[in-house]
């Protein structure tokens, strides 16, 4: 396992990828080289993934490797890349491994099933930026006295200090970045918000001589640019949280004009100081903007439960603290600048927790991968969902629902009450230590064959008036004759 | 002796570390549990994590230095220049 890979290996695995799957994939060198102090120019790469073309097509971005000593997450991009494509290949459902947790207890595995597989590589556009910090990330890997650095290597303005070297990439986008304008004095020196944003550029948080200051910002918003991308994910390491905007303050869905651009609020936003002023986040019909996003940070941390039974932190990123220039924040801001312009959905996630902390162990990082690739997972498999692409009868809605996917098939809602009894009496019976790792085995065996059942079934509706007929209903009854009450008696 | 800790307390208390001399917050690991409970992850060494504690917060002790290094070290001696084998030509 080349675990923690290099930048430059990390480069040479996008090519890889792409010689491997010449018509499923396409590399391409971003406009700008870095620029960094004592290193020669690097041209570094997004990976493409898709078959197909068309202006209908969702496009996603995914970006890894922002902060330079969070090593795990630019590897997991490029092995969740290797094995989509390779499950499409093969006809394959992508499936994330079962994983034992330090107890003992089996989670997983996770299948995405082959025909939800097909939908996103023949469908959706994928743009994934495995590392967009090359530079710093090789630097970081230099020596572990450097285990800790975490901004670009870019010099800054003259005069040359060698003391005073790079910018924290995910503060340098155009989001609030003059915060002592955006906020006022009291919010913008908060402990709480000062700890994590600074113009001093000595500091990890520096923000940067000015908006998009560096050439590693200058290419995610090339992207954002010239690709229609509205669905957009950052991902990031340590603490083990699932988050949507907003970063920059608290968020209401009310007050349309309590918004970032509009400038009679300049030094009067609070922060996370008080409730005075809020961010405005619209939650309107149709793209009911806050409602998705709450729905998608909680697929993505079901699937990472799911998958390792980590329990993540759903957020706003200012739950985990207040803070502006972020990627993620810029990405879903740009739609209320543009009249017109069409609905974005953006999330950062933090993968993992203090024990992996930034640079996991071989040993650990299993662990964060399966977690990066299930967060992943959900996110694509949600885009799907909502353009109408992967068929929903297939798509787990909650995390105790892959046991019943040939049941939710056959009956055609997750919410059936036959499904739901399913889902309970599973459920229980995984409480109890007796009857748990039986209970996981089978699941995981299950698993393997019922996604591909479930997509036959939710194509023919002859078969599943069999399967219901001859084997469901018969099956139902009979459980509820026999343990009719255990799934309010657990334990 | 810094070992790596995670400090969870109420969230004012854990905003007013900062004064302590000997303890490293490490600046982008804090999150809310609840509305009033924040966690963090630092370094501390035994006089900061009585300091800490001292103050009603509640200390747990992640890694010692020395398996904190360990790890590391770890880390750093699988660094890899060696591309991911998707499976040759298909």
């Amino acid at each position: 396992m080349p675990y923690p890979s290099t930048s430059d290996a990390i480069e040479a695995s996008l090519q890889g990828l792409v010689t491997t799957f010449p018509s499923l994939c396409t590399r391409t060198a971003f406009p700008n080289t870095t620029n960094s102090v004592g290193m020669m120019p690097r041209t570094y790469s997004f990976l493409k993934i898709g078959k197909g073309s068309g202006a209908a097509r969702p496009a996603m971005l995914a970006v890894a490797g922002l902060h330079a000593r969070e090593w795990a997450p630019p590897d997991a991009a490029v092995t969740f890349a290797g094995n989509l494509l390779t499950a499409y290949t093969g006809g394959a459902p992508f499936t994330i491994p079962a994983f034992t947790d330090s107890a003992g207890t089996i989670h997983g595995p996770v299948v995405t099933p082959a025909g939800t597989v097909k939908a996103i590589i023949e469908h959706m556009d994928l743009y994934l930026v495995p590392i967009a910090n090359p530079d710093g990330r090789a630097f970081c890997m230099a020596a572990p006295a450097n285990k800790m650095w975490r901004k670009n290597r870019a010099p800054l303005p003259p005069p040359f200090n060698p003391a005073l070297i790079g910018v924290d990439l995910n503060r340098n986008f155009d989001i609030a970045w003059d915060f002592d304008t955006y906020y006022s004095a009291a919010a913008a020196a908060d402990p709480n918000f000062s700890a994590h944003t600074s113009k001093d550029p000595i500091r990890d948080v520096y923000i940067g001589s000015s908006v998009f200051s560096v050439n590693e910002t200058k290419n995610i918003k090339w992207l954002l640019d010239n690709f229609p991308i509205t669905y957009f994910i950052d991902l990031h390491s340590f603490t083990g949280m699932v988050m949507h905007p907003w970063g920059i303050e608290t968020l209401q869905t009310s007050d349309a004009a309590k918004n970032f651009h509009n400038a009679a609020f300049d030094h009067l936003r609070d922060g996370k100081l008080g409730a005075a002023y809020e961010e405005f986040f619209p939650n309107n019909a149709p793209s009911k903007l806050l409602d998705r996003h709450n729905a998608l940070v909680t697929a993505m941390h079901d699937n990472i439960k799911d998958a390792t039974g980590a329990d993540y932190t759903i957020g706003t990123s200012a739950d985990l603290y207040p803070c502006t220039g972020t990627s993620d924040d810029y990405a879903f801001s740009r739609q209320f600048l543009a009249p017109g312009a069409p609905a974005m959905y953006a999330f950062s996630v933090e993968f993992g927790d203090a024990s992996e902390g930034f640079q996991p162990t071989p040993a650990q990082y299993p662990k964060v991968e399966r977690e990066v690739h299930a967060a992943l997972l959900a996110f694509v498999r949600y885009v799907g969902i909502w353009q109408g692409l992967v068929p929903s009868v297939v798509a787990p809605s909650s995390p105790s629902s892959k046991i019943c996917f040939i049941a939710t098939a056959a009956f055609g809602s997750a919410d059936h009450p036959d499904v739901r009894f399913l889902r309970s009496w599973r459920d229980a019976l995984k409480e109890r230590r007796s009857t748990r790792n039986a209970i996981r085995l089978l699941e995981a065996a299950y698993s393997q064959v019922s996604p591909s059942i479930a997509q036959y079934l939710s194509e023919h509706e002859q078969a599943r008036r069999v399967v219901r007929m001859y084997l469901l209903t018969p099956l139902i009854s009979m459980l509820r004759r026999l343990f009719g009450g255990i799934a309010h008696n657990a334990n | 002796m810094p070992d790596l800790i995670t400090i969870q307390g109420d969230v004012a208390s854990v905003r007013s570390l900062t004064d302590i001399a000997t303890l490293e917050i490490i600046d982008d690991t804090g999150k809310l549990i609840d509305q009033n409970t924040a966690i963090v992850a630092a370094f501390a060494d035994d006089a900061a994590k009585a300091a800490v504690q001292a103050r009603g917060l509640t200390v747990n002790l992640i890694k010692t230095e020395a398996q904190y290094e360990a790890d590391i070290q770890q880390a750093y001696e699988a660094i890899s220049n060696v591309p991911y084998d998707f499976g040759g030509n298909v």
